[in-house]
C-alpha cells in the first residue's frame, strides 16, 4: 500500500492508496505512529477513495486511529463502496463524518480545529494547580455577581409552601438558577407536583413529584417565548461570569464536588481579595460518578410532615427522598447549577439572613462542614469535550441541542467531576429576586 | 473453457497473502464472477488463513494451507485445508457490533465478516485436518447464472446485499 502523510496546517491528510489488509494496515499503522506520536496536528483526515480493499486488520487501524485522535477531530473521504459495506457490518460506519472530496474535508477539519483549539487564547491562559487537579482561566466581566433569592429554603424543609408564596418568572437564556418548582398553564397543573428544578443555558429542567421519576424539560426557542417557570424557591445568578475555567481532574474516577468547591475556595482566597465566601457556578462536566437526590412529593403546606420535623430529618427523609448510596450514573455529561459557601471565610460581607434563605443541610449529604453546596445537575450520555474548549455557552449549546435528558437531580457533593468548563462567578451579594410576579 | 475448480497451496507466511489474492482473482475473472463476490471471497479467506497462519500454525510451520474453490450452480463454493491443532472459527460467540469504536474488544471481527459475506459456512476436523467450507450464492449483473424462475433475486441470507 502506498500512503502520504501530509500537514495542511494542524490537520493532518492520510492519503491510502491499495489494500487495507494485515500487511497494509502495519504499513498504515506506522505511518499513523510516526506522524501522530510528534506534536504539531490538532485534527485527522483520512483519504481511503483509493482504497479498494480492507480487512478486519485495517478496521482495527481505523478503530486505534480514533482512540489516538479523540478528542481531536477524525474525517474520512471517498470510502469505496466495498470497504464501507466492511465498516458497516462491524458496526462503525457512522463513526466518522465521511466527505467526498480530501479538500473539503480538510478545509472542515481545519476550521474544527481552530474552534477546538482557539490557539491564541488558549496558549496564552493562566494555569494553576490546585490539589484536585488543574485549572485554565479565561477572564470574564469584572462586573460584581448577585445571587438573587425567591423564597426561603425553610419553607421547601418545614414543608409549608401555599399557593401565595408561588411566583412566577420568566428565564432567559443567561440566567443561572437552581431551586424548587415546575412548568404549567394553572397553578392545579404543577402545584402538587413541584420538584428540583434547574435552569442552565436557556434550558429550565425539573423532575415532577409525579411519581413517574421522569424530568420534564423545556428550551424556548426564541425570545419572545413567555414561558414562566412557577417556583417557591429558588436562588437565580444573573449577568455573565467573572472566569470560565477548565478543569481536569487528576484523579481518574474525577474530583469529587465538596473537593473541587474546597479548592476553589482555596484558590480564590489565596488570589481574588474580592472574594467574599460565596460563589456560583455552571459547569458543562464529564462526570464520573453522580450520587443525587429527588425529592418525592411537593412540600407543600397540605404534605407537611405530621411529626412536625423537616423532610430532611432522619425520620422523615427515606419517605420524602429518593437518594443514591451507590452511583445513580457513570461517565455521563452533567449540566450543574450550583452555589456554594465557604465556611472557613468569614462571610460578614453578606447579609446573613438572605444566605440562611438559600442554605441548608442534607443529612444523607455527607461532605464535610468546611463548606455547605447546593448543586442541581441534569444528565445526558457522555459528549466529550473539545480538546480546548473555552466557552462554556457554546459547550451547553452542544448538550441542550441534542434535545434529551436522561435524569435530573439534587446532586451530592460525592459526586465526582473527571473534566468540565466552569463558568464560575464570585458573588458580590445576596439580594431579595423582586421579578418574581 | 476452464476448469470449474481450481486449489492453491499456501505456505504458512502471511506475504502469501499476496498470492492467495491474486488465486481468488484470476478464478473469479475466469468464471464470471462480480466484484462483490470476489471481494466477499477475497476477504473472507484471507481472513481465515491469517488466522490459520498466526494462530494455528503460530508463524513458521512447514504444513500447508490448501484452498480449494469451485463454482456449480451459481453459487461458490470454498474449501480451506490447513493440518493445525483442531479448532472451529465459527464457535466463538458473536461479536457486538453495537458497541462503540472505544468499547469493543480486538478480535473475532474478521470471522465476524466472514460469516456475514458467506451464505453458510461449515466446519469439521477430519483425519488430522481442519476443514472450512464456505458458500456464497454468486450475486451481481456478471454472475453469469441463471436466476431460478419465479424468483426476481438471487436468495441468500449473507449481509451483504445492497442498501434498498
Amino acid at each position: 500500500m502506498n500512503i502520504t502523510t501530509e500537514d495542511r496546517g494542524q490537520c493532518v491528510l492520510f492519503t491510502l492508496d491499495g489494500r487495507a489488509d494485515g500487511q497494509g494496515a502495519r504499513q498504515w499503522q506506522a505511518a499513523i505512529n510516526d506522524r501522530l506520536g510528534k506534536p504539531g496536528w490538532g485534527g485527522v483526515v483520512l483519504d481511503l477513495s483509493g482504497v479498494n480493499y480492507i480487512s478486519s486488520a485495517g478496521v482495527r487501524v481505523l478503530a486505534h486511529l480514533h482512540r489516538t485522535c479523540t478528542p481531536s477531530p477524525l474525517f474520512l473521504v471517498g470510502v469505496q463502496d466495498y470497504c464501507m459495506k466492511v465498516l458497516k457490518i462491524s458496526g462503525i460506519h457512522k463513526t466518522w463524518p465521511i466527505y467526498s472530496t480530501a479538500a473539503e474535508a480538510v478545509a472542515i477539519c481545519q476550521q474544527k480545529i481552530s474552534e477546538n483549539t482557539a490557539p491564541d487564547v488558549w496558549d496564552t491562559l493562566q494555569t494553576a494547580d490546585l490539589p484536585c487537579g488543574r485549572i485554565r482561566v479565561v477572564p470574564g466581566t469584572a462586573d460584581r455577581c448577585s445571587a438573587r433569592v425567591l423564597g426561603r429554603i425553610n419553607n421547601v424543609l418545614d414543608s409549608t409552601i401555599t399557593r401565595a408564596d408561588i411566583k412566577s418568572k420568566r428565564f432567559s437564556e443567561t440566567e443561572y438558577s437552581l431551586g424548587l418548582g415546575g412548568l404549567g398553564g394553572n397553578m392545579d397543573d404543577y402545584f402538587g407536583i413541584m420538584g428540583e428544578m434547574i435552569t442552565v443555558g436557556g434550558t429550565m429542567v425539573w423532575l415532577p413529584t409525579d411519581g413517574n421519576d421522569t424530568p420534564d424539560f423545556l428550551t424556548p426557542r426564541n425570545d419572545g417565548e413567555d414561558v414562566l417557570i412557577h417556583t417557591p424557591f429558588s436562588v437565580t445568578m444573573a449577568g455573565e461570569f467573572n472566569m470560565t475555567l477548565i478543569f481536569d481532574s487528576n484523579q481518574p474516577r474525577g474530583t469529587t464536588m465538596s473537593a473541587l468547591y474546597r479548592a476553589l475556595f482555596d484558590w480564590l482566597r489565596a488570589t481574588r481579595p474580592d472574594f467574599r465566601g460565596a460563589l456560583a457556578l455552571s459547569a458543562c462536566a464529564e462526570m464520573g460518578d453522580v450520587y443525587g437526590a429527588g425529592v418525592l412529593r411537593s412540600p407543600v403546606l397540605e404534605n407537611k410532615p405530621q411529626n412536625g420535623l423537616q423532610i430532611t430529618h432522619q425520620s422523615n427523609y427515606s419517605s420524602w427522598f429518593e437518594y443514591d448510596e451507590t452511583p445513580r450514573l457513570t461517565n455521563v455529561t452533567g449540566l450543574i447549577t450550583g452555589i456554594g459557601l465557604d465556611l472557613r471565610h468569614s462571610l460578614d460581607d453578606y447579609d446573613r439572613e438572605l444566605v440562611g434563605r438559600c442554605f441548608y443541610l442534607n443529612p444523607a449529604n455527607t461532605g464535610s462542614m468546611t463548606e455547605m453546596l447546593h448543586n442541581h445537575a441534569v444528565f445526558c450520555p457522555r459528549i466529550r469535550l473539545p480538546a480546548r474548549p473555552t466557552s462554556l455557552e457554546k459547550e451547553i449549546a452542544e448538550v441542550t441541542k441534542r434535545g434529551s435528558f436522561d435524569d435530573m437531580r439534587h446532586l451530592f457533593d460525592a459526586s465526582t467531576i473527571q473534566r468540565a468548563v466552569i463558568g464560575l462567578s464570585l458573588i458580590a451579594n445576596f439580594e431579595p429576586d423582586y421579578e418574581g410576579q | 473453457m476452464s476448469e470449474p475448480k481450481a486449489t492453491i497451496t499456501l505456505r504458512s507466511d502471511l506475504a502469501e497473502i499476496e498470492r492467495l489474492s491474486e488465486f481468488i482473482a484470476e478464478f473469479g475473472e475466469a468464471h464470471g464472477l462480480s466484484h462483490k463476490d470476489i471481494f466477499a471471497f477475497t476477504l473472507s479467506l484471507e481472513e481465515l488463513v491469517t488466522n490459520v497462519i498466526n494462530y494455528g500454525y503460530k508463524g513458521d510451520s512447514e504444513l500447508p494451507i490448501v484452498v480449494t474453490m469451485s463454482v456449480h450452480d451459481g453459487t461458490v463454493c470454498a474449501t480451506l485445508d490447513d493440518q493445525a491443532p483442531p479448532f472451529d472459527p465459527f464457535s466463538r460467540k458473536e461479536v457486538d457490533t453495537t458497541l462503540s469504536v472505544e468499547d469493543r474488544p480486538i478480535g473475532g471481527l474478521g470471522i465476524h465478516l466472514c460469516k456475514k459475506m458467506m451464505d453458510t459456512v461449515a466446519y469439521r476436523f477430519t483425519e488430522g485436518h481442519n476443514l472450512v467450507h464456505l458458500h456464497r450464492v454468486l450475486r451481481g449483473p456478471s454472475a453469469g447464472v441463471a436466476v431460478p424462475s419465479g424468483s426476481a433475486e438471487v436468495p441468500g441470507d449473507g449481509d451483504d446485499n445492497d442498501e434498498p
